[in-house]
């Protein structure tokens, strides 16, 4: 109840354009602890082979602080299975998360494991970009269906969720994302409550390839393994790499659905100072102009950012995205079951 | 006094042995009797089905490849057969990951370079390495080298004398192949098709990279599945790990009681040299044979790789390809893994092969010169890793030490180091038993009647006389552990990371040119350190 009373507090003071801050004391007392703690240890499952330019940057501002020695990527089941494992064996080495899907980060915050911080850069942001300094919206990925022109005939391009379930891409010719990928179940719990559970089931009938990443699915289409790639993070149809190689991104008509990629603090960090320096660099103008526009092409949630170069304004894309948390919070815990009933039978 | 001693030094190897493999066996015993879960695993039978296939399909093609070039190149008058065998060993020492990887770009329906060929040619495909087939296929590549090691040294041990007797008594060649060696090759035959199959049925790098994407889960990528998709389902992987377990016990013990029928000695007290079959001009086909082994299992996997190291991108479409080192330089200077994975695979697979071979040189020392039930207690614990595939010591490792305070290795390099000390224990362990059997007895005792202590006798006497067995030892173990996939890929955290996990993760990210450059990287490594263990062997003749 408290916390709802501080969120509304915050809601307010945002709209009347009083921002909570950290004051300059605060700051450099935060400065030094994290000169101290020497050192930032980010959990994530972001693939792309520039982001370590984006901790570059970072560690550039901060020279004192080692980005490299604790950080752990990979996609984002296998994430949450060691944060998960180090936080029952109480032997987290980790101070910050980011991976795509909003589902994770309700159930940490639900279980006290995440720190509550309010970084000054919210006042960037709208407050649904937040909850109450648990988490915060680094990038909305986007789920989409993309080809290979060189493989795909142009008649048989789809331009629907549905035409997924044509005959044509029945066996092996559709690539999906492992239930380990956090689009994929944000993409599978959208379609369900969009399209229906029965749409789900015709799509495992389909038989897909599924893959463990969306780099992996790229780099299939890009083979000319399959003819469509149906789980696609939508920043991936537009790397350079990808269009020049004839890989092109289809915005199904339904809509697309979202995946919030947030940022968040654990309650247990071991660098809790440069964790939080790593979050304000995150949302701020630079660290999000950076993360979604030249590394990413994903899209931000701060004030005034820029559709990324070549992509449709994400009100255009008929966005989707959950109705109601709790529901999307209990599908999340059944996801792998649901997914192996889905495609693996 | 020499019996106190040995019991001192047998109550130490008995204990380590027991921290080292009972205690995860013993875990995943506990965690796994989990009825529901078990019920699940039999009512799905797909997945096991899955693993029998390839268990049996791996097992039957590397035996057939592996006895083939055992008698191509140690009964036959194969030409060229000294410069063969050494050739044929080196799929051993190429991860079964990069083997796998590469034949799924050589391989793969639409876009393998073996199809584009084709497809020129013939206008279709013709070859698919996905899916089962291509599983078994890697998978029997990679193992050959198992059965030939133990059915050539079942050749190699075989007094000629008893085929003598054979055509003495009017047997035709053929027949007393059939009759005679064929007979007494039988136990290293099912010894290596044991061994196969329990690390066929624990599979995981080769299933992950050519049978995920198709939907074709073995028990390996089924454990590596429940343990990275979120929430994890441990019981179900441990599960997964019990039934695992189960079956290669049986087998295991199936293989014991076939044996102890029978009896197959064959080495005898007087000295020979296996005879050579002369074939005539069929010997050149067999060379051939050998050849094209060496091609499909090393050759065209590590040009596959090279090539896809120096390729801007792998297309479908020759005419956007172009060759340069941008992704070298990405590995050496920009992808943050390259630098810690290095480090710690370089330091754990030397504390590895250092701690292997120690503890080898110890247990096959007390096997071969102790006398005892708690001798033969030790020798049964350190060879059981045999027969427990990697990944399911790697889930008793990490509910063993997961949250235990009193050794905190969980999260750290050491429980990896703990892995793979455990798992290659058995082959460190068959090596420095045959080397001190080698010995007289009357050096070590002639050491003792001096003063000097079983410590003693064994540093002064034992270590300098074994020491090419052991330099071989810890070679095998540091090429091995800096190849360890399926323990690693469950026991990693970012700290720990090691070689073969950073090439899984670009697998995973889908940079398959980066993993190309990691691994071609990796072999160079694997590669001089052979070549440090060739020159050491050489200075030993020469010396």
């Amino acid at each position: 109840m408290s916390r709802t009373t501080r969120r509304h507090l915050l809601t307010g003071a945002l709209a009347f354009g009083l921002p909570w801050r950290v004051s300059a004391q605060d700051r450099g007392a935060l400065v030094e602890g994290a000169r101290k703690e020497g050192q930032l240890a980010l959990a994530h499952s972001v693939s792309v082979a520039s982001f370590p330019k984006f901790l570059q940057a970072f560690q550039a501002k901060y020279p004192f602080i080692d980005v490299d020695a604790g950080a752990y990527s990979a996609p984002t089941g296998r994430v949450l299975a060691r944060v998960e494992g180090e936080i029952k064996a109480r032997a987290l080495s980790f101070d910050a998360l980011h991976v795509a899907s909003l589902a994770p980060y309700l159930g940490l915050s639900q279980r006290g494991a995440l720190a509550d911080y309010m970084s000054p850069e919210l006042a960037n942001y709208p407050a649904e970009a937040h909850d109450r300094g648990q988490w915060a919206t680094a990038r909305i990925v986007g789920v989409i269906m993309a080809y290979n022109r060189n493989t795909l005939p142009a008649n048989l391009v789809p331009r629907a969720w549905a035409d997924l379930l044509r005959p044509e891409f029945r066996d092996r010719k559709l690539i999906i994302q492992d239930a380990a990928a956090g689009t994929c179940f944000n993409q599978m719990y959208l379609l369900g409550q969009n399209l229906g559970q029965e749409y789900l089931r015709r799509l495992g009938q389909q038989r897909p390839m599924v893959v463990a990443t969306a780099a992996q699915l790229i780099d299939l289409l890009v083979r000319g393994e399959a003819l469509v790639g149906a789980t696609v993070d939508h920043y991936r149809a537009f790397e350079p790499d990808a269009v020049k190689a004839g890989i092109i991104g289809v915005y199904p008509l339904e809509g697309m659905p979202l995946a919030y990629a947030p940022i968040a603090i654990f309650r247990d960090a071991p660098h809790p100072n440069a964790a939080r320096l790593f979050e304000d660099f995150v949302l701020s103008e630079p660290g999000q102009t950076m993360l979604n526009t030249e590394i990413f092409q994903t899209y931000s949630m701060r004030t005034g950012a820029p559709t990324p170069e070549g992509q449709k304004p994400l009100a255009s894309t008929k966005p989707m995205v959950p109705r109601d948390l709790a529901d999307y919070e209990r599908a999340a815990d059944h996801f792998p079951e649901t997914f192996d009933d889905l495609f693996k039978t | 006094m020499r019996l106190r001693a040995e019991s001192i030094l047998g109550a130490v190897l008995l204990l380590l042995l027991l921290w080292l493999v009972l205690a995860p066996s013993a875990a995943v015993l506990v965690v796994g009797a989990n009825v529901p879960a078990l019920v699940r695993i039999f009512a799905g039978t797909e997945v096991l089905a899955n693993t029998l296939l390839v268990g049996a399909g791996t097992t039957a093609g590397a035996l057939l490849i592996g006895a083939a070039l055992a008698l191509i190149l140690v009964r036959i008058d194969t030409p060229g057969r000294r410069l063969l065998e050494p050739l044929v060993l080196l799929p051993f020492y190429i991860t079964p990951l990069l083997t796998a990887i590469a034949w799924s770009w050589l391989g793969s329906p639409r876009s393998g370079l073996l199809n584009l060929v084709v497809q020129r040619l013939f206008g279709h495909s013709l070859f698919n390495t996905e899916g089962p087939g291509g599983v078994i296929f890697v998978a029997a590549l990679a193992y050959a080298p198992l059965p030939f090691l133990l059915i050539a040294g079942a050749l190699r041990g075989m007094d000629p004398a008893l085929e003598d007797s054979a055509r003495i008594h009017g047997a035709t060649v053929r027949h007393a192949f059939a009759r005679v060696t064929l007979p007494l090759v039988l136990p290293a035959a099912l010894g290596a098709a044991i061994l196969v199959f329990v690390q066929a049925m624990g599979l995981f790098s080769i299933p992950a990279v050519l049978g995920m994407p198709q939907g074709f889960t073995v028990a390996g990528t089924e454990i590596y599945r429940l343990l990275n998709t979120y929430p994890p389902r441990l019981g179900q992987a441990a599960a997964w790990g019990l039934v695992l377990l189960a079956a290669t016990a049986v087998l295991v013990w199936l293989q014991s009681a076939f044996l102890a029928r029978r009896s197959y000695v064959t080495v005898t007290g007087k000295a020979f040299r296996p005879r050579l079959v002369a074939v005539g001009p069929v010997r050149f086909a067999l060379a051939g044979f050998a050849w094209l082994y060496i091609g499909l299992a090393v050759a065209l996997p590590v040009l596959t790789l090279l090539w896809a190291a120096l390729v801007n991108f792998i297309t479908a479409d020759v005419r956007l390809m172009a060759f340069d080192l941008r992704h070298f330089h990405y590995i050496l200077f920009t992808y943050p893994k390259t630098e810690i994975a290095a480090r710690n695979s370089l330091w754990l697979a030397v504390a590895a092969a250092i701690c292997v071979s120690l503890l080898a040189l110890g247990i096959g020392w007390l096997s071969v010169r102790g006398r005892g039930l708690g001798v033969r207690a030790v020798e049964q614990l350190a060879m059981a890793p045999l027969a427990i595939p990697s990944i399911v010591l790697a889930l008793g490792l990490l509910w063993t030490y997961a949250g235990l305070d009193i050794l905190p290795i969980y999260g750290t390099a050491a429980i990896l180091l703990v892995a793979y000390v455990a798992h290659f224990l058995p082959l460190g362990v068959r090596a420095m038993a045959a080397a001190v059997r080698q010995l007289h007895p009357e050096l070590e005792d002639a050491a003792r009647v001096s003063g000097a202590g079983l410590l003693q006798t064994l540093a002064r006497v034992v270590v300098p006389l074994t020491r090419p067995s052991i330099a071989a030892t810890a070679t095998l173990v540091f090429v091995l552990a800096l190849q360890e996939v399926s323990a690693s890929i469950l026991l990693y955290t970012s700290r720990s990371t090691v070689l073969a996990v950073a090439t899984f993760d670009l697998w995973e990210a889908g940079n398959a040119n980066g993993l190309a450059a990691l691994g071609v990287l990796q072999l160079a490594i694997t590669f001089v350190a052979l070549l440090a263990l060739a020159g050491f062997r050489q200075r030993e003749v020469a010396a």
